[in-house]
């Protein structure tokens, strides 16, 4: 049941096979899936204008291709409270946000769910556990609370949608939203 | 431990005499109070240091100064009284208070040492009104000046909104509320050392960030108590990582300077003595002029308008309220929201980030750092409701108390006296406010320093009616999210 399982998120992640990689994120590997070269030529095609003017501030549109990484973050059951694993990777995610390659970058921290329960619930779940995970970030490591924005996605946006119960659909996505602003 | 000192001031040294004939002709008189020895909620360890060093540097200033340290409700009346009775034929009247304040309802008040607080009738009987306060110095036609050093940590509103919570929409909130200015006399300025609902620091050293900046500025040479204010304010914003900003609500009706030095007869330059309210001149605003400013400046601070503010500006460049309006305009900048979010994190330099980044090592076993912004977290009721803990989790917060050191007793899931002091000493080890009371920043950094050492607790199941309750919770919502959320809950196992 206790997954501590850091999840790389690559795009092909969608179709990759489940429960993989349980490899661990280090803050170097988080730096990287989150800089902006390594998004690949899909984001590098795509027009500024169609960008411009997306709200950071709620849900992206599922067409956006951004730099992210998702991570697995652990949290007692239905409840904000971190539990040690989940603190353990964020210390990870607070050593890359501070990392100097991330000056003048904003991240949105989306929380996902997977697809059991009632989805409403779901959906202020993850709202409030990424809202829980900044104020973690900002409360230890004195994260600019202006870096990070949290948004809930409940189920909507799943890992593995062949599989809403896959334990994948559950984690944290940090996406860098700068190249949107 | 309580004393209080009516100290009269008499600083008149020969420099001063040579010159200052127009200061002398002035009174001004400072009443100082530095409460840090509660008896009945947290003590604080610098009101007293702050309160000795402004006294000494107001004496510097020519104050005449009543101060008292410690004081209880009945010392603090005596000396107020006695301040009020002085204060009448006084030219400058100054009010510094540094200790626990609190706001209920809008008014303001001071907290002597021997306040307890257990309901709302205590505000009355235990509490000193600031209102009360500065009735008093209007009553005069005086430049009245208020520093008020207070909001710090305010334990006393837990206990408050506990009793009161149920039964009256009164909000007990902490700190003090933002204050009217009264028209009174040649006006009133009035400095907090934090803004409204925010919390001032105690600070680690020997005196509050807020104090230590006024005591640094307050005798700037030939300075408006207007620059002195955005100068103070500038420095605590910045020497608390902008965790602090201090709040002012100025009327004054022409300029005040506090250390009036003569250019023209260097000789006595050095003498700090001579004060000067800047007599009416053709260097002041006219009467018209500065009614106009002041209209503008309030228009703009009732509609929050950044446009309001730039009009203001431009109309007065340099007029009274242009470093509150500059100053606004910055923040509301910064405060136009995601068009702006790097700035907060352009604004460090590359250096410092890596610092910061090399500062948290990512290998071995997790130790929370306590970091300044959770030092001064203030923690209630309220902070630990929204953990929703049911009787395992309270069973499981106490095993872990236990196993840092902080005996609270039987691991029984039901917090008492005991649990309340065990927190209150662990907070107090780890350097967080003492209040008793947890948060989900403070629950997350026991459960970091005790994982793996503290035995699980179950709480029996449901024999008490409210335990019953919690375990149906419970039930549903596992029902209706399965085992599906993340993680493992150190109590919710047991429906499993």
């Amino acid at each position: 049941m206790r997954t501590l399982g850091l999840v790389a998120a690559a795009c092909v992640a969608l179709a990759a096979p489940v429960a993989q990689a349980q490899e661990f994120l280090d803050s170097q590997k988080i730096i990287q899936q989150l800089l902006p070269q390594n998004t690949g030529p899909v984001v590098r095609s795509m027009n500024g204008a169609v960008k411009r003017g997306i709200n950071i501030q709620g849900q992206l549109p599922m067409e956006v291709d951004l730099p992210k990484v998702s991570m697995t973050i652990n949290f007692e059951l239905d409840s904000v409270k971190l539990t040690a694993d989940g603190m353990l990777a964020l210390r990870s995610l607070a050593k890359a946000l501070w990392d100097p390659q991330m000056a003048n970058m904003s991240f949105q921290v989306a929380g996902h769910t997977d697809g059991r329960g009632d989805p409403t619930y779901n959906q202020q779940l993850s709202e409030r556990r990424a809202q829980a995970v900044i104020d973690h970030l900002v409360n230890f490591y004195e994260v600019p609370r202006m870096m990070l924005v949290p948004t809930g996605y409940g189920v909507s946006r799943p890992m593995d949608p062949t599989n809403l119960l896959n334990p994948l659909n559950r984690r944290v996505e940090i996406i860098n939203v700068q190249p949107l602003s | 431990m309580r004393f209080y000192v009516l100290m009269t001031a008499f600083v008149v040294s020969a420099a001063t005499l040579i010159t200052a004939g127009a200061a002398q002709a002035e009174r001004r008189l400072a009443l100082v109070v530095g409460n840090g020895a509660y008896m009945h909620s947290t003590p604080l360890a610098n009101p007293v240091n702050d309160a000795e060093a402004m006294a000494n540097k107001l004496e510097a200033l020519g104050f005449e100064t009543y101060v008292g340290f410690d004081l209880d409700k009945i010392g603090m009346e005596r000396l107020l009284r006695d301040f009020a009775r002085a204060s009448r034929d006084s030219d400058v009247n100054l009010f510094f208070y540094a200790g626990h304040g609190m706001s209920v309802n809008g008014t303001n008040y001071l907290v002597p040492v021997d306040a307890v607080f257990e309901d709302e009738t205590a505000l009355d009987f235990e509490a000193v009104s600031v209102d009360f306060v500065t009735r008093q110095m209007s009553l005069s036609n005086a430049v009245n000046l208020v520093f008020l050093d207070a909001c710090r940590d305010n334990p006393l509103s837990q206990t408050l909104s506990r009793s009161m919570g149920a039964t009256r929409s009164a909000a007990v909130s902490s700190g003090l509320a933002e204050m009217s200015v009264q028209d009174s006399g040649k006006g009133m300025a009035i400095a907090f050392a934090t803004s409204p609902g925010q919390v001032a620091l105690d600070g680690d050293g020997m005196n509050s960030p807020f104090t230590t900046a006024l005591l640094r500025h307050l005798d700037a040479e030939n300075t408006d108590i207007a620059e002195v204010f955005s100068r103070v304010t500038g420095d605590v914003y910045e020497n608390t990582g902008q965790a602090q900003r201090p709040w002012i609500n100025v009327s004054l009706t022409g300029p005040v300077v506090l250390n009036k030095v003569n250019r023209v007869a260097p000789q006595n330059a050095p003498s700090t003595d001579q004060v000067a309210l800047a007599s009416p001149g053709a260097a002041q605003p006219s009467g018209g002029m500065l009614q106009e400013q002041q209209m503008l400046f309030e228009l703009a601070r009732e509609t929050g308008d950044i446009e309001d503010y730039k009009a203001y500006l431009e109309s007065f460049p340099s007029g009274l309220y242009a470093n509150n309006a500059r100053r606004m305009i910055r923040r509301l900048q910064g405060e136009q929201g995601s068009t702006q979010v790097a700035s907060a994190r352009t604004s460090l330099s590359a250096q410092a980030a890596n610092t910061r980044s090399a500062s948290i090592n990512e290998v071995g076993p997790l130790q929370l750092p306590v970091t300044n912004t959770l030092r001064s977290q203030i923690t209630n009721a309220s902070t630990e409701a929204a953990l929703g803990l049911d009787r395992t989790g309270k069973g499981n917060i106490q095993a872990r108390l236990n196993a840092t050191g902080n005996n609270v007793g039987a691991v029984d899931g039901l917090w008492g006296r005991k649990t309340r002091q065990g927190i209150a000493n662990w907070q107090a080890i780890n350097g967080l406010q003492s209040t008793g009371f947890l948060s989900l920043a403070h629950l997350e950094l026991l459960v970091s320093q005790t994982e793996g050492r503290y035995a699980p607790y179950t709480a029996p199941v449901a024999k008490s009616s409210s335990g019953g309750s919690r375990q149906q919770n419970n039930n549903n919502n596992n029902n209706a999210l399965g085992s599906a959320l993340l993680g493992v809950a150190i109590g919710a196992i047991l429906s499993r």
